[in-house]
């Protein structure tokens, strides 16, 4: 099936209430060469559903305009995304996951830069 | 010596770590075979969601059936099987997997950003934040 979702207050058969709230803004609390650790606070508005997961996305300039989903299926609020550049700026965000489907982002996290080679 | 375990409905112990799924299990085609501590389990795959709640048998998950919001704003919703994608509306630029946004004011250079700010679009506009090493609002970042 192909749906369309014109704008995100207009025509939406599904309830926003349905879905999960934004979890808090991700907090950074371990930076290396190639990884960051994240750990943020859910939000208590779960929706419809229990919330069974998160997704992180990662902005970094060296990477282009877009977030890219770095991680998903991530069963618990914490965890370290591997495989980034050294001594480079990234922004984390992460959306909660229900039956329904995707949270809104949580706010951005404080900009943080991998450690040098 | 390994731990031995007595798994369900059967005599006789075995070792943990057991492969019960070697036995021959039968899981649907869109399921796999788990080893648990006692016995072999169906697991529907990534993307799949059981039917009649049994995991032997899953089915696709329509994540763009009406009542669905995985794709969100900006975005044309394609079930694909075991997965889905978000196509940006014709001359929306994306935003991320999920979202796209009707103008790419950052790259325009249609935005507030301090030149030591990092510029993110945003579905209905764009953010401002300040680097690593400076302070500010995003409009404005100081060292
Ligand atoms: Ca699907």
């Amino acid at each position: 099936t192909v749906k369309d979702s014109a704008d995100s207050s207009a025509g939406q058969t599904t309830e926003p209430f349905q879905l999960p709230g934004p979890p808090h803004k991700p907090i950074v609390t371990d930076v290396s060469k190639n990884s960051v650790s994240l750990t943020w606070q859910p939000n208590a508005h779960e929706g419809g559903a229990a919330v069974t997961s998160y997704i992180i996305e990662a902005f970094s300039q060296s990477a282009g305009s877009t977030w890219q989903t770095v991680a998903d299926m991530v069963k618990i609020e914490t965890h370290t995304i591997t495989g980034l550049l050294p001594n480079t700026i990234y922004l984390f965000i992460v959306r909660a996951v229900n039956a329904y489907g995707l949270s809104d982002p949580s706010p951005i996290s404080e900009p943080v830069r991998t450690q040098d080679v | 010596v390994g731990e031995q375990i007595l798994p369900e409905g059967r005599c006789c112990n075995v070792c943990r770590g057991y492969d019960f799924c070697a036995e021959g299990v039968i899981c649907g085609e869109n399921s796999e075979c788990k080893n648990r501590n006692t016995k072999a389990e169906c697991e529907c795959k990534s993307g799949y969601a059981s039917i009649h709640g049994d995991s032997t048998y899953c089915e696709d998950i329509d994540e763009c059936a009406t009542q669905m919001h995985y794709c969100q704003a900006n975005t044309v919703c394609v079930n694909l099987p075991g997965s889905h994608r978000c196509d940006c509306l014709p001359g929306f630029i994306r935003v991320d997997e999920y979202s796209c946004t009707e103008h790419d004011e950052c790259a325009s250079g249609l935005n507030l950003c301090d030149e030591n700010a990092i510029c993110t679009n945003t579905i209905r506009g764009h953010l401002c934040t300040c680097k690593p090493g400076y302070v500010g609002n995003g409009t404005i970042c100081r060292a």
